[in-house]
């Protein structure tokens, strides 16, 4: 009898002390979590088959393998309905947090309520959208204007007058900015510099070949090129080969350092002399450094700015390098020694 | 000819549809020269016959497919494949001839698959095509996310986007002879013949002995390869394999051929229509950018042209209607 009375007196205390442990447990791993890595984080992009994208992959992926975090990588591909959905299904899956590069920057701001609301930490990539905790991205102004000023310093040295046959993509704020930037940058060494054609060549090569061979028609004394990205910088350079111009006083600016396109123009065309880097790579590890603070319950500024720097034909492999497959590599210590604003001179 | 008295200017200058484009073709290049001089620079001239020529080829095909009574909205997609096969092909054998070939059988292929799925597997045109745009849009992108670059730089790689043969750029004259080619197919031989039949009225070409099948695939296969050829030119000109490109490619061709006058419904048109389509619609689009417009009224002004063709068109078969039944 005093034995049942023991084990049921265990018992009972058993009963009351296993929830109290539960939770003191859930509290431990709670604060844990707070302290430690996430597991897993879930990344929607944008647009996965554009090389921008695969290089901030790129990036978030070689942090998260330091880190030893698991990577879920899902692509919307421009489709915002597609967008909702897949954040949806990792926050249901349960990932300890989330970024997401926008396809739609009003059509995010529900996901962002809905992340806030489920508590799961959300960092947002490329643009800004209402009520968001964090944004890691480059200043386009900036990044623009960085190319502008190299471009100049050029021209100057080459003692001629910028006329400037920029390729532009209207449709998106971030690629004006970037002209803009790049025409102020240039007129500071440059102060003749003239914006002569601002053509749309809709971010891709081909669509950039024909609207530049239009415009080289017009205004064959074209002398400097500057492309939004490294699409239209090339295609404007393919129809002003293509036209037959004099390439002895052309410089060509681009934008991105997207993939391996601009680094073989910058090894190998003469004319193509700066490059507007944005560092994809830089901006993928920015953002899973952002999406772990988060997670941690860390204070962030709102907009962490990625990385940009003009890089020349002397400068570019200071940051990358080329391997034994043709595939370039980031050079980490030299991105994560540089310097960035710490807010965007133009939004 | 009694008939043909009985329809007034309108309608007379109608039935004339080559002379009509080539009218508009000239009042427009007026009104832009009249705005930009440069329009009729040597330069500028060669540039438009130039990539109208990539347009042509491709267009050539498209024409020969509407008036079989077919339509194919996957070459944009196959011409985006075209480029990155062709890059690839080149760099990994060094040969623009293997290139070439690689392509070319990629189109004949795709073609074959459009046209079993269309004329064996009963599957609507638009529908079996537009399958086939997802799937080699989708396709491309397993084959090379990113862009495949020149790595060997052959002279003739070049040469065929950008040299010339004389005083002319490779693409036209490829073109010119295609053209010269496919006229005489479509005019002068029994298979033009049956393809007009064919796109008529198939129920009837069929009861007269014409093997539609057979032939709407001969169509498909013709055309995709010409699509192709028109990616091998593209990717010269890009210099690189773009998984991105011939983004609404197939808008622009079958624009181009349906202001040249080839019916959406089969069974009309002509090659010469669809140069001076072609002609006229590249010809505003490189007016805005010399006049320095707003280029997005490229798009609105496609569309109108479009709906004006059309309009045209409907017009001419009333004329036509009016002829038969007086």
């Amino acid at each position: 009898m005093k034995k049942g009375k023991f084990f049921l007196m265990l018992m009972v205390i058993g009963l009351i002390i296993s929830p109290a442990l539960v939770f003191a447990g859930g509290e431990t791993d709670s604060a844990a979590g707070s302290s430690d890595l996430p597991k897993k984080i879930g990344y929607v992009t944008n647009y996965a088959t554009h090389e921008w994208y695969q290089n901030v992959i790129k990036g978030m992926q070689d942090r998260c393998d330091e880190l030893g975090i698991e990577l879920e990588v899902l692509d919307a591909n421009l489709d915002m309905a597609k967008e909702v959905a897949m954040v949806e299904d990792l926050m249901a899956r349960g990932v300890d947090a989330l970024i997401v590069t926008p396809v739609d920057a009003a059509g995010t701001v529900a996901l962002v309520k809905k992340a806030k609301m489920e508590g799961i930490p959300m960092v947002l990539e490329g643009n800004r959208v209402d009520g968001m905790e964090v944004l890691v991205a480059i200043c386009d102004y900036d990044a623009g204007y960085k190319g502008g000023l190299e471009t100049g310093k050029i021209a100057a040295k080459m003692g001629i007058s910028p006329k400037v046959l920029a390729v532009d993509l209207p449709a998106l704020n971030a690629c004006v900015l970037r002209v803009d930037g790049f025409m102020d940058g240039i007129k500071v060494n440059a102060p003749d510099a003239v914006l002569v054609h601002r053509v749309d060549g809709k971010g891709s090569k081909d669509e950039a070949l024909q609207v530049s061979t239009d415009a080289l028609t017009q205004d064959s004394d074209i002398n400097v090129i500057y492309g939004c990205n490294d699409n239209s910088s090339l295609g404007a350079y393919q129809a002003f080969k293509a036209a037959g111009l004099n390439e002895d006083e052309l410089i060509i600016c681009g934008t991105g350092l997207e993939g391996l396109a601009a680094v073989y123009a910058l090894q190998e065309i003469p004319a193509y002399m700066v490059e507007a880097a944005m560092l994809p790579e830089k901006n993928g590890l920015t953002c899973v450094d952002a999406a772990v603070s988060l997670y941690r319950g860390e204070e962030l500024p709102e907009h962490i700015v990625s990385a940009t720097i003009a890089l020349t034909k002397d400068t570019w492999e200071n940051l990358y390098g080329i391997d034994a497959d043709g595939k370039r590599y980031p050079k980490w210590d030299a991105i994560n020694a540089l310097e960035t604003e710490a807010q965007c001179t133009k939004y | 000819m009694e008939n043909e008295k009985k329809l007034n200017l309108g309608e007379r200058l109608l039935m004339f549809n080559e002379l009509l484009l080539l009218g508009v073709l000239i009042v427009i290049a007026l009104l832009i020269t009249i705005g930009e001089p440069k329009f009729i620079s040597i330069l500028n001239l060669k540039n438009i016959i130039r990539d109208s020529s990539q347009i042509l080829i491709a267009g050539i095909g498209m024409t020969m497919l509407l008036i079989a009574g077919d339509v194919d909205l996957s070459i944009g997609s196959l011409i985006a494949f075209s480029t990155v096969v062709f890059m690839d092909v080149v760099n990994k054998t060094n040969n623009f001839w293997f290139g070439l070939l690689a392509v070319l059988a990629l189109g004949a292929f795709v073609g074959l698959i459009n046209g079993i799925v269309v004329s064996k597997f009963k599957v609507n045109a638009l529908i079996g095509t537009i399958a086939m745009m997802m799937i080699l849009r989708g396709s491309v992108y397993l084959y090379s996310m990113a862009s495949i670059q020149n790595f060997h730089h052959l002279d003739i790689f070049t040469a065929f986007g950008n040299g010339y043969f004389g005083p002319f750029p490779v693409p036209v004259v490829l073109m010119v002879v295609l053209f010269a080619g496919f006229y005489i197919v479509i005019n002068k031989t029994v298979f033009g013949r049956r393809l007009y039949a064919t796109g008529g009225n198939m129920k009837a070409a069929r009861i007269s002995g014409i093997r539609t099948s057979k032939l709407r695939i001969q169509t498909f296969v013709m055309s995709s390869t010409l699509a192709a050829l028109s990616g091998a030119i593209l990717c010269s000109r890009m210099n690189s394999g773009q998984p991105n490109s011939g983004n609404g490619y197939e808008l622009t061709v079958i624009a181009g051929v349906i202001l040249g006058g080839t019916s959406l419904e089969g069974g009309k048109g002509t090659l010469i229509g669809t140069l001076l389509g072609v002609l006229i619609m590249r010809v505003i689009n490189n007016g805005i950018i010399l006049l320095q417009w707003n280029q997005d009224l490229q798009i609105v002004f496609s569309g109108f042209v479009i709906i004006l063709a059309v309009f045209l068109d409907n017009k001419r078969q009333a004329a036509k209607a009016k002829i038969i039944t007086t």
